[in-house]
């Protein structure tokens, strides 16, 4: 399959001065058992979006179809079975923070008997007015003895996942660590912080689970000393590597801080190999377990975009701003042909700004807010894209059972943003 | 992003001016930086994280270095020129509305994991469920393996909203860890396999490999269980073994009990007042066994010590009980009593021993030892230095058996020396290894208890019949003495150690089978105790048992009932648990 | 996972290497037999089990084998102290506590 939704420019290009994908290196891999291509610094999800597929899984209860939302460990659909051999199976892991590799296999996880026609799914279009919260306790309790008939189908018809039932073979190792000051979250304020404390003489740790340093600077295109993000983080990793070599820091990708414990113990889990192939070499660590008692913590773990709630906003297409400027940005992938950002501060205009530059229609942005004149607002208008204020999308439509989001319903809201009136329809493939 | 803060008992802070949680000041060593901190123009992230940074370093110990001694102070990194933009304020909305009301509009999903929608959270709210960790439990909110990264503060506003309430007052449901999944593997480490559970071998262990033991878990060690023969089974074996010992010559591996040596010139004070029994007149060279009870009464351990000098004890503990024993005696050396003169060495690592057992041990020994055997001199309870197959060692005289027994302690570096020396002078005895398994039957035979299998922590002296092991006029008042004394303890009805023989000689009754007095009742059946040990005894040519029954001690000679999970009810005589030689005839010999 | 300064070793160490026992300052009746059923029962089971400030008993077990007192507080976990068995510091402050509590009953 092609990758339709890959912009086909290289890195010197000026809206893409900030990719960290090369296209010199294919990468082929596999979804569901279909063969796919994507290119060296993808993750799973970039690539499949890359590839124009919308649908990754159904859901828990309902078994509607799900499509990526985020670009990272908050992603609550993407969510995959990894492994190439019964041993290898890693349930559990997301799209959005796995990058692929030669011959990478993976599955959905929920979606039997597949993601396209699915069991549940249609229990849930057929029932879905009976699900309501706690059905399953309300429901499945009575009579008792039928549970052990239900529980199979249920249990197999939802799940998150398998457990590989062969044996490990690679080796994982736990280490005790010891630092002055750890620092979780290696973005601008991460590297900001390490390079601080590091100056001071500190020993320090800093880890981050991405595959990279710089956090949301990788899929910004802000300025830093009028160059692109890019240069500012390879300067101030470049002088923690010079501190590292002499032996008073650590710098840990692909390692997340899993566990904040009792009088500064921390558990880091590192990735070593992960991210290159489906099992590790002989003698060689695939993960690792950093148990690190810490003098000093620094937090420094960015935000997290909260997505509005609105009817059908589940539809596969549907997905955060904040997003879609990273798969814009840093993959060079954009999820869709046209676009309606739907906001309630100021971020969302970037998200437009980006999908615009990328080539590609904005329909509109729709603002919760009363009309203002913020910079970016002024930006976005000046790129000839229509602003609504006031206004929210109320619900999202598709044509199909299992397609992709095709509409939009905005009406307007009144100034407590309790009620809304009046109907206005815009197309769209994104939101 | 606050989910680690979290993890140790931080409750976030809603802050109404950013629409977003903060960490509250819970974790003193800890600060939060840049956007998680409500930051979020770049510029002022750098300052602000370079300030923290400095700050930790210094909080940490490194507060005399020189930040800038190597930083060009015109270029440096982290003051670098960022363009901004001023943003206008964002607005708290959470939860659009639709033209229709929420529960007939198209699904609007809060929690996209576990299809929680708005309105399921607005119906439970409807149903009565305000707290929002009870309604995070009944729509199974934020309860996927995403942990609600994204959902729980839509979910929270919907709750705040439906109850016209702030989000503040709302509040939020905790984050535990792990932030995101860990596999297995990475916490186990390297710790699988054969170090998942460190095993312990006795300095025997390639000798009893040698013979073709099998092995049984005792704690962490590897005791052999029994010696088979070609296709003989575990019943088979141990039989086999039984009579030998019995009969002729058998030798047990007792390396793994617990061996403390006690050392001071308050030793003896110290043993009195740990065991139930007095140690005032244990003369050098003699051993006794004692029972040692908790503070409540109740049995824990039991064991020989024995008087190796004036002031030098050495104490053996039950095999699980050792590092336990060890501990209690420390605790109560530092806290009650530091006035005693006492020291505590654990050495059952560097002793071994091998117990030989029967009629025929002593002509065994004898030809491994040149020092005086004759029962007259070296009588049972005595223990003697000797010089065994040039080794120097310790010889207790002390029976788990009922038979002849010495037990042969020698440095563990020297145990596969003399142990292949007993096989090779015990061939003209038929000396015959013995394991576990044997070693429980012989045991029983002669009613000897076993802690932890014929009591389980509420078991009393008193109860198991052994009254005798508790001192009645000694001075000071030893750990257990006012616990047996209390009410309950002087109950008649206490449950009692017995012996069960069954009415069919051939029928071992299963080990925890409960006992009746009237076999045709109604279920629920009133219990009145159950088996604690069971085996047949190829010695007396039918199954023993051992047993816990209420005022059993009284009852000797009555029926009693065990109805089994097969159906059928068998019944069995109340005996004395002493099966084999009750005057204890031959041990002494 | 607590990290508990040794006062025998005089140095922080990580909770794998000790073993809790139980709540401090217990005293043992000195003449057990003199003791009433409830005062009995009082010494041997019942433990203040308290949220806030707690005393406990622990062992270095992997290390100097010494037991000494923790004065932590069960709600953060934040250890306030460690001491030696005899400290004597800790023992006037342990009594004026217990005199308040008297005087106070259950205000504090």
């Amino acid at each position: 399959m092609k990758q339709i939704n890959r912009v086909r420019q290289n890195r010197s290009s000026k809206d893409f001065a900030c990719s960290r994908i090369d296209f010199s290196q294919p990468i082929h891999f596999s979804f569901n058992g279909k063969e796919y291509t994507g290119v060296l610094g993808d993750t799973i999800a970039s690539a499949l979006l890359a590839n124009g597929i919308d649908v990754v899984g159904r859901s828990f209860k309902y078994g509607r179809p799900r499509g990526i939302v985020t670009a990272g460990s908050d992603e609550p659909n993407a969510i995959l079975q990894l492994g190439n051999c019964e041993a290898t199976q890693v349930p559990n892991v997301r799209a959005t923070q796995q990058l692929i590799f030669e011959g990478l296999e993976c599955h959905s996880t929920s979606g039997w008997p597949s993601t396209r026609f699915h069991l549940m799914g249609i229990f849930g279009a057929l029932f879905a007015r009976f699900l309501p919260p706690g059905f399953y306790y309300k429901t499945f309790m009575a009579p008792a003895k039928w549970w052990k008939y239900y529980e199979k189908w249920i249990r197999k018809g939802a799940g998150l996942g398998r457990s590989p039932n062969r044996a490990d073979e690679d080796i994982y190792e736990v280490i005790n660590q010891h630092a002055d000051v750890l620092i979780v979250g290696a973005g601008a304020a991460g590297l900001s912080a390490a390079l601080g404390a590091s100056r001071m003489g500190a020993r320090v740790i800093l880890a981050d689970e991405q595959n990279e340093f710089g956090g949301s600077l990788l899929s910004s295109n802000i300025k830093i000393n009028d160059r692109c993000t890019r240069d500012w983080i390879d300067a101030v990793v470049a002088e923690l590597i010079n501190y590292e070599s002499q032996g008073q820091l650590l710098l840990l990708k692909h390692a997340t801080v899993n566990g904040y414990h009792d009088h500064n113990f921390l558990t880091i889990h590192e990735r070593c190999t992960d991210h290159l192939k489906d099992k590790a070499a002989q003698n060689e660590v695939r993960q690792r377990y950093h148990r690190v008692r810490a003098k000093q913590v620094i937090l420094a773990t960015g935000a997290l975009e909260r997505p509005l709630v609105f009817a059908n906003n589940d539809l596969p297409g549907c997905m955060l701003a904040s997003a879609i400027s990273t798969y814009i940005n840093r993959y060079q992938v954009i999820p869709g042909n046209t676009l309606v950002v739907m906001t309630a501060n100021d971020s969302g205009y970037i998200a437009a700004i980006d999908w615009h530059n990328a080539g590609r229609r904005v329909a509109a942005v729709v603002d919760t807010r009363k009309s203002h004149a913020s910079e970016l607002s002024k930006q976005v208008k000046a790129l000839g894209i229509t602003i609504i204020y006031q206004s929210a999308v109320i619900e999202a439509r598709r044509k199909r059972l299992n397609s992709r989001v095709c509409s939009a319903v905005i009406m307007s809201m009144d100034s407590t943003g309790d009620a809304v009136k009046g109907v206005k329809k815009l197309f769209c493939v994104t939101l | 992003m606050l989910h680690l803060s979290c993890h140790t008992g931080g409750r976030p802070i809603w802050s109404d001016a950013l629409c977003a949680f903060l960490a509250d000041d819970f974790n003193k060593e800890m600060q939060c930086v840049g956007a998680a901190n409500g930051q979020y123009a770049l510029d002022k992230i750098i300052e602000e994280s370079v300030i923290a940074g400095i700050n930790a370093a210094k909080l940490s110990g490194n507060e005399n270095h020189d930040f800038s001694s190597n930083v060009n102070k015109e270029l440096d990194i982290l003051k670098p020129k960022v363009e901004t933009y001023l943003a206008s304020k964002a607005q708290a909305i959470f939860h659009i509305p639709h033209a229709k009301a929420t529960f007939m509009a198209p699904k609007q999903f809060v929690d996209f994991q576990l299809d929680v929608t708005a309105a399921g959270i607005e119906l439970a709210v409807a149903e009565g469920f305000e707290s929002i960790e009870h309604v995070k439990r009944y729509t199974a909110l934020g309860f996927g393996t995403d942990q609600g990264k994204i959902s729980n503060i839509n979910g929270m506003a919907i709750v705040a909203k439906k109850l016209k309430q702030s989000i503040a007052e709302t509040g939020t449901t905790i984050f535990r860890p792990n932030y995101t999944p860990v596999t297995f593997d990475a916490i186990a480490g390297r710790n699988v396999n054969s170090f998942f559970d460190v095993e312990r071998y006795t300095p025997l262990h390639r000798e009893h490999i040698k013979l073709g033991a099998l092995f049984e878990d005792v704690g962490q060690w590897k005791r052999p269980w029994y010696y088979p023969d070609d296709n003989e089974t575990m019943n088979e074996a141990v039989a086999r073994e039984c009579l030998a010992v019995r009969s002729g010559v058998g030798l047990l591996d007792a390396s793994t009990l617990g061996k403390i040596d006690i050392q001071g010139k308050d030793a003896r004070e110290f043993l009195n007042r740990v065991y139930t029994n007095a140690w005032s007149k244990l003369p050098v060279g003699r051993c006794r066994y004692g029972l040692m009870c908790g503070e409540d009464g109740m049995v824990f351990d039991d064991g020989v010590t024995a008087c190796l000098a004036e002031n030098h004890f050495i104490m053996t503990t039950t095999t699980g009980g050792a590092a336990h024993v060890y501990q209690w005696l420390e605790i109560w050396h530092q806290t009650e009593w530091p006035e005693l003169d006492v020291y505590f060495t654990t050495v059952t690592d560097q002793w071994a021993t091998m117990t030989i057992s029967g009629p025929k041990a002593r002509f065994l020994l004898a030809k491994m030892t040149d020092i005086d055997l004759n029962p007259e001199s070296f009588k049972f309870m005595d223990w003697r230095e000797a010089d065994v197959v040039g080794v120097p060692s310790r010889i207790f005289r002390i029976s788990f058996t009922g038979e002849q027994s010495y037990e042969i302690n020698v440095p563990a570096n020297y145990a596969v020396v003399v142990w292949e020396k007993l096989l090779e002078y015990g061939q003209e005895f038929e000396l015959t290894p013995y394991g576990t398994g044997t070693m429980h039957v012989l045991r029983a035979e002669k009613g000897f208890i076993i802690v932890g299998q014929d009591t389980d922590g509420s078991v009393t002296p008193a109860d198991l019949n052994m009254g005798w092991a508790v001192a009645k006029n000694k001075p000071f008042s030893f750990i257990g003495q006012r616990g047996m004394n209390r009410e309950d303890c002087l109950r008649e009805d206490r449950k009692q150690l017995v012996g069960l023989k069954t009415k069919h000689p051939n029928q071992v009754l299963p080990e925890g089978a409960q006992i009746i007095l009237q076999p045709n009742q109604p279920i629920p059946m009133k219990m009145v105790g159950h088996v604690t040990s069971s085996y047949f005894s190829a010695a007396l040519g039918h199954s023993i048992a051992m047993a816990v029954v209420k005022n059993g001690i009284n009852k000797l000679g009555d029926s009693v009932y065990l109805p089994l999970d097969n159906g059928e009810t068998v019944e069995a005589n109340i005996c004395s648990p002493i099966f084999y030689d009750p005057e204890g005839a031959k041990q002494n010999v | 996972m607590f990290l508990i300064h040794c006062p025998i070793c005089n140095e922080p160490r990580s909770e794998d290497e000790f073993h809790c026992a139980g709540e401090g300052h217990i005293q043992r009746p000195l003449d057990p037999m003199a003791t009433s059923d409830k005062e009995w029962g009082d010494y041997l089971f019942f433990r203040s089990n308290p949220r806030g400030t707690y005393r406990e008993l622990w062992q270095h077990t992997i290390g100097c084998r010494k037991y000494f007192y923790i004065k932590r507080n069960t709600e953060t976990y934040q250890i306030y102290k460690t001491y030696k068995l005899d400290d004597k510091s800790e023992r006037v402050a342990l009594d004026k506590e217990h005199s308040n509590k008297n005087k106070f009953g259950d205000l504090l």
